[in-house]
C-alpha cells in the first residue's frame, strides 16, 4: 500500500503542470496573505493614530478649560473648549471598527467600507470617514486576499491532481494494464485515488498554513485556534471536491464529461453561487430600494427646511435658555446652521420612524434570507466561515454600526441642549472615548 | 479559399454532428438572454427612479421661494448621475462608484448612492452585463467543446493522414480556425445582438455600440484561434483541455484582479479621511482680498457698480474655496486618473481584460466616467454658488431669492461642463493579441506540416 502510495505520489509530484500549478498556488497565497496582513496593519496604524490624537486634544481641552478656571475672567461662549469642539465641526471623537487578529486572511469588502469615523453631535453627513479611496475598477475587483486564493485555487489543484486518473478512465492502455494486474477497478481506484487524495490536502494544508503565517499574526492562543479553524474549514473545502470528483470518476466513463462536470459544478457553486443567492434573497425578502429611501429621505429633510422657522420656534418655546439666542436669530434673519440642522435632522427621525422601522426589518429579513442561502455553496459556507474568523463578516459590520449610532445617540443627548444655547460652561464636557464591543 | 471553406464546412458538420452547436447556443443563449433580460429590468425601473429623483430635486429647489441666499447656499441641491443603457451590455464599474453628490456652499462632498453598499453579498470580480457574461462564459465553452479540434484527430491519426494526403496545413488551420469562431460567435450572437438592440432601442449611441461589440466579437475571434492553436501544438486532446482551462482561468479569474491588487500596490491613493478633513479645514474664513477685488470687477463689468458686501464675500469665499479644493484634490484625482491608466496597460496582458475595458470605456461606464461625474459636479457646485451668490450681490438691502434666481442656478448648473479625459488605452490589448494570434496560427502552421512525419 504505501509503496503505491509513493508512486502515485511520485507520479503526480512528477507532473510538470502540476507543479506550475501547486507553485503559482503557494506564491499567490503568500502575495494575498502579505496584502491582507498589511491592509489590517495599516488599519491598526489607524486607529492608533486617531486615538492619539484624542487623547492629545482631550488634553488640550482640559489643560484650557484650567487656565479659564484659574484666570476667573469672563470667557466669550465661542472660546469655550467645549464649545470650540462641539460647534465646529471638529471634535475629535473617532469610532472604529479594530482589525480581529486574523483580520489579514481576508480583506472581503473591508476595503470599501468605512472602519473610522470622526463623528462629532452633529448629523452624520458631518462626520468624515476612513474608507479608502479606492479607483472604481479596484473597487470592483476588491483585493486578492487568502480567503479568494484559497477558495478559488483549492478545486483547480484537486481536479489537477486527478487529471491523470480522470484520463485513464477514458480507456487509456496504462489504465487497462493497472485494471488487469489488480483485478477489479474499485479497489484499484481507492488504492490510486486516495494517495493523491492525501497529497492534495498536505499541498492545501500547507498553503494555507503559509499563507496565515504571512499575514503576520501575533502568536496567542486564539490566533492559534482561529488558524486552526480556518485551515480546518479549507481542508474541508477541498474534500468536498475531492468527494465531488471521486463520486464524477466513479458515475462519468467519459474523461471530458468529468472534466466538463466538475468545471460547470465548479462555475455554478463558485462564480454564479453569490449572485444567485442575492438573486434569489432579493425575490424571497426584498430589502429597501436605496433609491427609494433616499429619495424618501431627502424629500423628508426638504419638507422640514421649508418649516424650519418654525421647528426653531417649537424648540424655543421647550427651552428657556435657548430662546433668546434662537429668536433673536429668527428676528434677525440669521443663518443659524448648526442648532437648524439638528432639529431638522430631528424632524426628519420623528417623520420617518415607522418607515426606518419598516425598513430595518426588511433588511433584517433580507440579510437572514442572504446567510441562510449562502449555506447551499460549499463556497460561500466556507467564505462566511472565514469571514467571521476574520472579523470580517456582515454581521459584525452591522453590530459596529448599531453601536455607532447609540454612541451618537448618546453624544447628541449631551451635546444638543448646550448647542442650541451656546452656553458658556465652566468644564469641558468631553465624552468617553467609543469602544466597540464584540 | 475553395480548400478552406471545405475544411471550414466540414469542421462545422463535425460540431453540428457532435451537438457541439446546439450546447453552444443553448447555453450562452439562454444565459446570454436572461442576462439581458435582467439588466434591462432593472435598468428600466433604476433609470425612471433617478429621473424622477432628479425632477423632485429640481421642483424643490425652484420651490424655494423668499428664502435667504445663504440658507439656499447651505440647502444645496444634489445632481444625480444619470444610468446609461449601456448597462445592460456591460455593468462597467457603475456598482462601485458613488450616483449622487450634494453641492453646498464650500463644502465638496463625497458621492453618495453606492449600490455596492447595499449588496447583501457583495460579488466582486464576476460578470454582469451580457459582454462580460459571454466573455466568461464562451471562452470556458470553447476550452471544454473544441479543444481536441486538432488535438483529437492527431490522436486518432486522422490528421497525419490528411496531411500525408496532400491538405496544405494552413489550410487546415484556417478553416478550423473559421468553424471555431463561427462557434464562438454561434452562442454569442443571439444575446449581444438582442442586448445591442434593446440598447439601440432605448437611446444608446450606435457608434460605442458597435465598436463595444466588434471588440467583444474580436475577443472571442482571439480565444477560437488561440484554441486552435492550443489544440495544435498539443499531442492529446486532454492535455489541450487542461492547458485551455488554465488559459481561461490565469486570463479570466486570476489576471484581472492580481492587475487591480499591482495597481493599487505601485501607485497607492492618498487617505479621503485626510483630503476631506483638509478641504473641511481649509474651506473655513476663506475670503481673500483679491477674490473680493476680482468679484468686483467682475461685477462691475456686469453693470452692478455697488455690489452687496455679503454676496461679494460669499463669491470671493467660494472663488477661494474652489481654488484650495483644487489643489487639495488633485493627488486623489490624479491618482485615480494614472491608475486607471495602468489597469488599461495591465488588461493587454488578457485580450479578455482588454476588451472588457475598452467596453467599459466606450459606454461610458469606466473610471474616468466617475471621474468625469465628480468633476462635473463640482464644476455645477461652484457654478451654482457663484450664481447664487451674483444674485445676493445684486441685491441692495434684502438677501432674499426668488423665481428667477432659483432657475438661474439650475440654468448655470446645467451648463457647466468638465473637459473628458484621455480615452481608454485598453484597445493596445486587442491590437497585440491579435499580433500574437497571427504569430500562433503560422506557428501551428508548421507544426501541423510536421505531424505527418
Amino acid at each position: 500500500m504505501m509503496t503505491l502510495f509513493w508512486l502515485e505520489a511520485r507520479l503526480l509530484l512528477g507532473t510538470r503542470l502540476f507543479q506550475v500549478a501547486a507553485v503559482s498556488f503557494v506564491v499567490l497565497a503568500i502575495f494575498a496573505g502579505w496584502q491582507g496582513g498589511q491592509f489590517a496593519r495599516s488599519q491598526a496604524r489607524a486607529i492608533e493614530t486617531a486615538r492619539q490624537l484624542e487623547t492629545k486634544t482631550d488634553a488640550e481641552a482640559r489643560a484650557k478649560a484650567a487656565e479659564i478656571r484659574a484666570s476667573n475672567d469672563a470667557v466669550p461662549w465661542w472660546q469655550n473648549p467645549m464649545n470650540v469642539q462641539a460647534w465646529s465641526y471638529a471634535m475629535i471623537r473617532h469610532v472604529a471598527l479594530p482589525p480581529k487578529p486574523l483580520a489579514g486572511v481576508a480583506i472581503a469588502d473591508a476595503d470599501l467600507m468605512p472602519f473610522l469615523f470622526r463623528i462629532n453631535p452633529h448629523p452624520p453627513d458631518r462626520w468624515s470617514n476612513q474608507a479608502n479611496e479606492v479607483t472604481s475598477s479596484l473597487a470592483a475587483m476588491g483585493g486578492l486576499d487568502l480567503t479568494d486564493v484559497m477558495l478559488t485555487f483549492t478545486p483547480l489543484i484537486v481536479l489537477l491532481a486527478f487529471a491523470d486518473l480522470v484520463r485513464e478512465r477514458q480507456g487509456t492502455p496504462r489504465a487497462w494494464l493497472a485494471l488487469v494486474q489488480s483485478g477489479a477497478q474499485g479497489p484499484l481506484l481507492m488504492k490510486r485515488l486516495m494517495p493523491r487524495a492525501v497529497m492534495c490536502l498536505l499541498i492545501v494544508a500547507y498553503t494555507v498554513s503559509i499563507g496565515i503565517l504571512t499575514t503576520g499574526p501575533v502568536f496567542t492562543a486564539s490566533t492559534l485556534f482561529g488558524g486552526l479553524a480556518i485551515a480546518f474549514i479549507v481542508l474541508s473545502y477541498a474534500c468536498f471536491w475531492l468527494l465531488l470528483l471521486a463520486a464524477l470518476i466513479a458515475f462519468m466513463r467519459n474523461a471530458v464529461a468529468t472534466f466538463a462536470a466538475f468545471v460547470g459544478l465548479w462555475f455554478v457553486l463558485g462564480i454564479l453561487a453569490p449572485q444567485g443567492t442575492e438573486a434569489i434573497a432579493r425575490w424571497s425578502a426584498p430589502p429597501p430600494d436605496p433609491l427609494a429611501v433616499f429619495a424618501a429621505e431627502r424629500s423628508a429633510t426638504v419638507a422640514a427646511r421649508m418649516n424650519e422657522d418654525d421647528l426653531t420656534r417649537a424648540y424655543a418655546a421647550t427651552d428657556p435658555q435657548a430662546a433668546e439666542m434662537l429668536l433673536q436669530a429668527l428676528e434677525e434673519d440669521r443663518l443659524l446652521i448648526t442648532p437648524t440642522n439638528l432639529l431638522i435632522q430631528r424632524e426628519v427621525e420623528r417623520n420617518r420612524a415607522a418607515e426606518v422601522a419598516e425598513e430595518n426589518q426588511q433588511k433584517t429579513a433580507f440579510y437572514a434570507a442572504v446567510e441562510a442561502l449562502g449555506r447551499a455553496s460549499p463556497a460561500l459556507l466556507a467564505r462566511q466561515s472565514i469571514y467571521r474568523l476574520a472579523g470580517r463578516d456582515r454581521a459584525r459590520r452591522r453590530r459596529f454600526e448599531a453601536q455607532v449610532e447609540s454612541y451618537h445617540a448618546a453624544l447628541q443627548e449631551a451635546f444638543v441642549p448646550l448647542l442650541m444655547r451656546r452656553a458658556t460652561l465652566d468644564d469641558v464636557l468631553l465624552p468617553e472615548p467609543f469602544a466597540f464591543t464584540e | 479559399m475553395t480548400q478552406v471553406l471545405h475544411v471550414f464546412r466540414h469542421q462545422w458538420a463535425d460540431f453540428w454532428r457532435r451537438g457541439i452547436v446546439l450546447a453552444m447556443a443553448l447555453s450562452v443563449g439562454l444565459v446570454g438572454i436572461a442576462s439581458v433580460l435582467l439588466e434591462w429590468q432593472a435598468w428600466h425601473q433604476e433609470d425612471a427612479t433617478r429621473q424622477a429623483m432628479q425632477a423632485q430635486e429640481r421642483s424643490q429647489w425652484l420651490a424655494l421661494e423668499d428664502t435667504h441666499i445663504h440658507k439656499a447656499a447651505h440647502r444645496g441641491y444634489f445632481v444625480i448621475r444619470d444610468m446609461s443603457v449601456g448597462v445592460v451590455l456591460d455593468r462597467g464599474v457603475w456598482d462601485f462608484g458613488g450616483s449622487a453628490i450634494w453641492l453646498e456652499a464650500h463644502r465638496r462632498n463625497a458621492p453618495l448612492l453606492r449600490a455596492a453598499d447595499d449588496a447583501g453579498i457583495l460579488a466582486r470580480a464576476v460578470p454582469r452585463g451580457v459582454g462580460p457574461v459571454c466573455l466568461w462564459l464562451v471562452p470556458l465553452l470553447i476550452a471544454v467543446l473544441a479543444h481536441g479540434v486538432f488535438a483529437s484527430e492527431r490522436a486518432q491519426g486522422s490528421l497525419a493522414f490528411a496531411i500525408s494526403s496532400g491538405a496544405p496545413p494552413g489550410t487546415l488551420v484556417l478553416g478550423k480556425s473559421l468553424a471555431t469562431i463561427a462557434l464562438a460567435w454561434a452562442g454569442a450572437l443571439l444575446p449581444l445582438g438582442l442586448g445591442m438592440a434593446i440598447a439601440l432601442a432605448n437611446g444608446q449611441e450606435a457608434a460605442p455600440t458597435a465598436v463595444w461589440l466588434v471588440a467583444t466579437l474580436a475577443a472571442l475571434v482571439l480565444f477560437a484561434v488561440g484554441t486552435v492553436i492550443v489544440s495544435a501544438l498539443c499531442t492529446r486532446p486532454f492535455q489541450a483541455l487542461i492547458a485551455l482551462l488554465l488559459i481561461w482561468f490565469v486570463f479570466v479569474v486570476v489576471w484581472p484582479r492580481l492587475a487591480a491588487d499591482l495597481t493599487g500596490q505601485l501607485l497607492p491613493l492618498p487617505s479621503s479621511q485626510t483630503v476631506r478633513v483638509e478641504a473641511e479645514v481649509a474651506s473655513e474664513g476663506l475670503v481673500s482680498d483679491e477674490s473680493k477685488d476680482l468679484v468686483r470687477t467682475m461685477l462691475a463689468t456686469k453693470g452692478v457698480t455697488s455690489p452687496n458686501s455679503g454676496g461679494v464675500s460669499a463669491m470671493a469665499a467660494e472663488i477661494d474655496a474652489a481654488a484650495a479644493f483644487k489643489r487639495i484634490f488633485a493627488p486623489l484625482e490624479e491618482g485615480k486618473q494614472n491608475q486607471a491608466r495602468l489597469l488599461d496597460v495591465l488588461s493587454w496582458l488578457s485580450p479578455i481584460g482588454a476588451a472588457d475595458r475598452l467596453g467599459d470605456s466606450v459606454l461610458h461606464l469606466s473610471d474616468h466616467d466617475q471621474a468625469v461625474f465628480e468633476a462635473r459636479a463640482e464644476a455645477m457646485r461652484f457654478a451654482t454658488q457663484m450664481a447664487l451668490n451674483e444674485g445676493w450681490a445684486e441685491q441692495t438691502k434684502s438677501a432674499r431669492g426668488d423665481a428667477v434666481l432659483w432657475q438661474k442656478v439650475i440654468d448655470a448648473a446645467d451648463k457647466a461642463t468638465v473637459q473628458r479625459p484621455p480615452k481608454s488605452l485598453a484597445w493596445g490589448g486587442l491590437v497585440l493579441w491579435g499580433f500574437i494570434s497571427v504569430w500562433g496560427l503560422i506557428s501551428a502552421r508548421s507544426v501541423i506540416a510536421r505531424s505527418a512525419v
